[in-house]
């Protein structure tokens, strides 16, 4: 990090070695080159050491904008985020970032700064108990106590955040252990993290034989298969089995958009032929997902008749929602390579689920009026981004329109807030990404309801001049709920009405970020092209039809079987 | 329907709060609970849970709890000292045994 140019009076050469000054050492030695934070009196000793590191700290403007952006940068780099906040009210301000990233399994380094250890647990100023209040949220959480152990701490705080099944760990820093005076040399760096094992022959045995007497499998693919480094091997698995594959929210991309017998996602908002793949199965393959209850429905209608073959990482999640017939506990792309059942005798199942796919495909051409059709206008965006295009979503239709119509050739280039559904998300991801891939199309596409939770980070975008391209969809109002209260509230609308919505486009240009409004149809094409060839950041902001639903849908409670359509 | 778990955990800061946290969070209550702190920073943590409302699976919570880093070993059963009601100092009973 380089100081800002502030003239200060000399200040003493700093000679002392802190623990302040190891966190920073620690930082650099595990390579980390980029972290998100906001300074605050507990933490100013680390911000002091900043000063003159090889560290590039980005000052956001939320702290919860540091956690987010912390975790797109983690989802594209496979390392561990890194954020940084004071305590009391720098430290829950983090919390939604952590829980995010403990839904997701995003590997996190969360450094919190905490009151002087004579005064924890003594209400002190901007004294919270962080680490009790993330417990259920994080993967592991340190409170590091004396000054020379903050580099095996912190040390084991990536390799437990980044091996197995990847998690947040909190690393909650005492200011006197900051300030103190280390009195030993630094420690020599540990082992590297150990490979995650290999899953039991008798497992793959029993899947192989399964599979082998499936007429109707599905393969059934979840956000494990990115985080394992197992995209090429499912893949592959889905070439040398054709087995017709489905995906969640968080594994789109694992397949290619176009490859054979992918029927796209399931769930609440997934594709009919998805579902009633999944529905009319007698096995599904699950990899790296967890039968949560956005893709499942009602979970005892789901998949009634299906055998269960259950691979993932995590042992823990075998079994937990739904009984298997066969657990592989280990290393995806090693099982799944292992996982071979010869010649499959299933081509009038292929053939059923390939019909509904041309049948039930989405259709952009019977949208009524000249207004902008927002699914549309996401494929057309989409295509001319090209299948190597990053999105970072927000929460809300607009997030089910992207993933129903956008093209991703790898998951982690789907930044979504799939398991915790934080609106806020979008833009500080978006700002992650777009710092961590450079070169890259990075969208964020975000809501009216949901850009408000974070608007501030465009004063971020702007400050680093992140080239993050941001779609707004402005619906005036908080679409998604509006569509529950349409259909499951008798049209009760409660509070979803946004009319006094600012001016986003001056909102932008107020933080020096570069914008324009489109409102109809035949403005879509050019705005498409000047958000792309702007070296960014830049927003459109893109008025659409308040009226607009995500389709299809599975009610709350019903089976996937009920879908309803317009 | 009841069970015992023992489980032998590093005895560090926050290890027993996160242990009873998960185990009350995955739907189950603890209806009577015994440490004792070995050496090495080794502690022998016997629980006896019992699920709240619907039936759970106990496998499932034992490999959640395995994956506790603080966590050294799990398995189901009752150790000697608890089963002969001679529990060390310590422990707790609570007031709604099942
Ligand atoms: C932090 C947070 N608060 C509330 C919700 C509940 N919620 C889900 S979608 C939604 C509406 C989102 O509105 P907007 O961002 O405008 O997107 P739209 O659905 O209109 O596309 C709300 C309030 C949430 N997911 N996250």
């Amino acid at each position: 990090m380089t100081a800002l140019p502030i003239t200060l009076p000399e200040a003493e050469t700093q000679q002392r070695t802190t623990g302040a000054h190891w966190v920073v050492r620690t930082l650099e030695e595990l390579g980390v080159h980029r972290i998100f934070g906001y300074p605050g009196g507990a933490i100013m000793p680390v911000y002091d050491a900043l000063v003159g590191s090889k560290l590039e700290h980005i000052l956001v403007r939320h702290e919860q904008a540091a956690s987010f952006a912390a975790d797109a940068q983690a989802r594209l780099s496979g390392k561990a985020g890194v954020c940084l906040a004071t305590s009391g009210p720098g430290a829950t301000n983090l919390l939604t970032g952590i829980a995010n990233a403990y839904m997701d399994s995003v590997p996190m380094v969360v450094l919190t700064g905490q009151v002087p250890t004579g005064l924890m647990g003594t209400d002190a100023f901007q004294e919270v108990d962080v680490f009790g209040m993330s417990l259920p949220v994080v993967k592991h959480s340190i409170i590091v106590r004396e000054p020379e152990e903050i580099p095996a701490r912190i040390r084991e705080a990536f390799a437990i955040a980044e091996s197995g099944r990847p998690g947040p760990v909190l690393v909650d820093l005492p200011k006197d252990t900051l300030q103190a005076e280390v009195g030993q040399p630094y420690p020599p760096q540990s082992l590297p993290a150990a490979k995650p094992s290999p899953a039991s022959s008798s497992e793959i045995d029993a899947a192989t034989a399964l599979l082998a007497c499936a007429k109707r499998p599905v393969f059934y693919m979840g956000g494990g298969i990115g985080l394992g480094g197992a995209v090429e091997a499912a893949r592959d698995f889905m070439a040398r089995t054709g087995i017709p594959a489905v995906s969640t929210l968080k594994a789109m991309g694992c397949a290619h958009p176009d490859a054979k017998n992918y029927l796209g996602m399931l769930g609440m908002h997934g594709t009919r032929a998805a579902n009633m793949a999944v529905q009319d199965s007698d096995l599904l393959i699950c990899c790296g997902a967890r039968f949560d209850d956005r893709a499942t429905g009602k979970p005892d209608s789901f998949a009634p008749d299906a055998r269960i073959i259950h691979m993932d990482l995590d042992a823990a999640e075998i079994g937990k929602l739904r009984n298997v017939d066969a657990g592989i506990a280990g290393d995806l792309a090693d099982a799944l390579a292992r996982l071979d059942p010869g010649y499959l005798d299933i081509d009038p199942w292929r053939q059923v689920c390939s019909q509904r796919k041309t049948e039930f495909a989405f259709r952009y051409d019977d949208a009524p009026g000249s207004g902008i059709f927002a699914p549309a206008l996401l494929k057309q965006l989409s295509e001319a981004a090209g299948d190597d295009f990053i999105a970072a979503c927000d929460v809300g239709q607009h997030q089910m329109w992207v993933a129903q119509h956008c093209r991703f050739s790898r998951p982690e280039h789907h930044l979504t807030s799939a398991g915790l559904g934080a609106m806020g998300y979008g833009l500080p991801a978006g700002i992650g990404a777009a710092m961590e891939r450079p070169d890259a199309q990075v969208i964020t596409v975000t809501g009216d309801g949901s850009i408000m939770m974070n608007i501030q980070e465009l004063a971020t975008a702007r400050r680093y001049s992140v080239p993050v391209k941001i779609l707004l969809l402005d619906n005036s109002s908080l679409g998604l709920v509006r569509q529950w209260q349409e259909y499951f509230f008798d049209q009760n609308f409660s509070e979803i009405d946004l009319y006094d919505n600012p001016d986003f486009a001056e909102v932008a240009r107020s933080f020096g970020v570069e914008a324009f409004t489109i409102h109809s149809r035949a403005e879509v094409p050019a705005a498409i092209d000047r958000l792309l060839s702007a070296t960014g950041p830049i927003l459109a902001h893109c008025l659409i039809d308040p009226r607009e639903n995500v389709w299809p849908l599975v009610p709350p409670g019903k089976s996937n079987a009920d879908m309803m359509e317009d | 329907m009841s069970h015992t778990l023992n489980i032998r955990i590093a005895d560090r800061e926050g290890a027993l709060v996160r242990l009873i946290g998960l185990v009350e969070r995955r739907g189950y209550e603890i209806c009577a609970m015994d440490k004792s702190a070995g050496d090495a920073g080794i502690a022998d943590i016997t629980m006896q849970i019992a699920p709240r409302g619907g039936e759970r699976r106990i496998d499932v919570l034992m490999r959640q709890v395995a994956r506790l880093f603080d966590v050294h070993a799990i398995r189901q059963g009752m150790p000697a000292h608890i089963a002969a009601g001679t529990a060390r100092p310590g422990g707790f009973q609570c007031r709604h045994p099942q």
